[in-house]
């Protein structure tokens, strides 16, 4: 485990799990297995000292270095990281905001390709998340699960045998596991249906919350699928089960998709095509268009409405770096939200501009 | 509209259900709906609603239970004056944030906890993955006891009842034993 003093990953260019290669790409953004996990004989974050919470993060910081990873791991100790670091981490999908903006000793160990990370005195002392492109939660856990088993062999995590893992929010208390899935359902939005996923999902005991969005109406296309119970049952249930009605939502954005091509099919191009100018065009623009842009690019995209130079593997590379530390991060100097903004339309532009 | 189930009692609750063939709606009676709506339906939002939290959905969700520990109304004391004596947290504390001081809060507060995490999980115990027979403690025990409630799931989904049964004895057996060598709990 090497360490580093911030994130020196190329910031122009996103993790492995972006790259739009699993199955279902189009519609499944990324899969992904989070694993909590705490040390036997410590208190939470919440409840300890920072004595303790410092004894906390070296001693998972030691087991962390001994563990044998297949490919060499990144730590970060988040206390002494500059800020900024921490919220492009946050961007990248690797670390939780509470992490970024929580105080004191805690930290973040991650792979080079970005695929796994584990995160240190978040609310667990460990959350150990892994990170697919498309529709491969079956995958995402055997990596989670070795990556679990190969950390237990040098960490005592605090387990029993009638609750399972020993988690600070009883929520996750049992497999510690929670399974998600992160879709694009553009087509469902437009139509007004995207309530019937949220109302099924209900039905399922899964949650589905929107991405991005703050308030109760979805305000992007983009929406999180992910179970909620975790004791009683094994995680091999619980993932089969997303992988088998996750295809029932990808068919239903599939089937809104196809009708809106066949019934309106100028209106759906003229939608994208302008999108895709706008976003080549803008000399200014907030995150806000270019998430709604985005979205609006990547659905012709995959509708083949345009230009097939323009990959689903850049256009979700944009979704990340567009976004403000990552922006931030470009600059010299720190930057007003009017700069940010200028700055966003030149990026865009420059990388739209150079596929041509 | 008749109850699309028993087709005789009135349909009252209507929702959206996945069916192999895609969503379908359906209205059903209450009396099919408790018993076709998926385990954990009603414990969206669940632990601020499990927990009566004034936040939670208003107080309309009176069904869950406005103080989720009052089910456990057998425990002869009152669990708010409980504590953790690891880590100091009272059952008190925990209510107001939602969150555990430590790991042995759980066996601490378990009289109190045990009809809160079925609320939440549908589910009273772990059949999930066992860590390894670790760094510095047998696990041969728990081991065990979990892959033996798995048997049991698997027995009672199979329909087979008489091996369910015999299960459920050796597992009584099993966790009273586990319980005892747990203890007190060392840290
Ligand atoms: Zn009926
Ligand atoms: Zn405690």
């Amino acid at each position: 485990m090497k360490l580093a003093k911030g994130f020196d990953g190329n910031g122009a260019i996103g993790g492995e799990w972006l790259r739009g290669t699993g199955a279902d790409s189009d519609i499944v953004i990324s899969s992904r297995i989070r694993l909590a996990r705490n040390l036997r004989g410590h208190r939470f974050g919440i409840q300890a000292d920072p004595e303790e919470r410092a004894a906390i993060e070296d001693e998972v910081r030691a087991g962390l270095g001994r563990t044998a990873f297949p490919e060499e791991m990144l730590y970060i100790p988040l206390a002494d990281a500059p800020p900024l670091d921490a919220e492009v981490l946050v961007e990248r999908h690797l670390i939780s905001k509470e992490l970024a903006r929580a105080e004191g000793p805690r930290g973040v160990c991650y792979a080079p390709g970005e695929n796994v990370s584990i995160m240190v005195q978040e609310e667990d002392h460990l959350r150990i998340q892994v990170l697919r492109s498309g529709l491969q939660l079956d995958t995402a856990w055997e990596a989670a699960d070795a990556a679990d088993t190969r950390i237990s062999r040098h960490l005592d995590y605090a387990y029993s045998a009638r609750y399972g893992y020993l988690t600070c929010c009883p929520t996750n208390v049992g497999t510690g596991m929670r399974a998600s899935v992160m879709l694009h359902l553009p087509a469902l939005v437009y139509t007004k249906h995207v309530e019937k996923v949220f109302q099924a999902g209900a039905k399922m005991s899964l949650a589905v919350r929107g991405l991005y969005g703050e308030g109760t109406q979805p305000s992007s296309d983009f929406f999180q699928i992910s179970n909620q119970v975790c004791l009683g049952v094994t995680e091999t249930d619980v993932i089969d089960r997303l992988q088998r009605v996750v295809p029932q939502f990808i068919q239903y954005e599939r089937k809104v998709r196809e009708a809106l091509l066949q019934s309106d099919r100028a209106a759906l191009e003229d939608k994208c095509w302008r999108a895709y100018a706008a976003l080549r065009a803008a000399r200014t623009i907030t995150s806000e268009e270019t998430l709604e842009m985005l979205s609006a690019v990547r659905l012709g995209v995959n509708l083949g409405l345009l230009p097939t130079r323009l990959t689903i593997e850049i256009v979700n590379e944009l979704f990340i770096v567009s976004q403000p530390a990552h922006l931030q991060r470009l600059s010299t100097g720190p930057i007003d939200p009017k700069a940010r903004d200028v700055a966003r339309a030149t990026l865009l532009r420059t990388k739209l501009g150079a596929i041509d | 509209m008749k109850c699309q189930s028993c087709q005789t009692r009135a349909a009252t609750v209507h929702f959206t259900e996945l069916l192999d063939g895609g969503l379908k709606e359906m209205a059903l009676c209450e009396e099919c709906y408790a018993v076709k709506k998926p385990a954990g339906t009603d414990e969206l939002g669940m632990l601020a609603t499990a927990l009566g939290a004034p936040t939670a959905a208003g107080a309309g969700t009176a069904s869950v239970g406005p103080d989720a520990t009052g089910d456990a109304g057998s425990a002869p004391d009152d669990p708010i004056s409980t504590t953790c004596s690891h880590c100091g947290l009272t059952y008190a504390m925990f209510r107001s944030r939602g969150r555990l001081g430590c790991p042995l809060c759980y066996e601490a507060f378990r009289t109190a906890l045990e009809p809160l995490l079925e609320k939440i999980h549908g589910g009273k115990s772990h059949v999930g993955k066992t860590p390894l027979e670790g760094a510095s403690r047998d696990r041969a025990a728990e081991r065990a006891l979990v892959a033996l409630r798995r048997k049991l799931q698997d027995a009672i989904k199979q329909e087979n009842y008489e091996l369910a049964a015999s299960l459920r004895d050796e597992l009584r057996r099993a966790e009273e034993g586990i319980s005892q060598s747990e203890g007190g709990g060392e840290s």
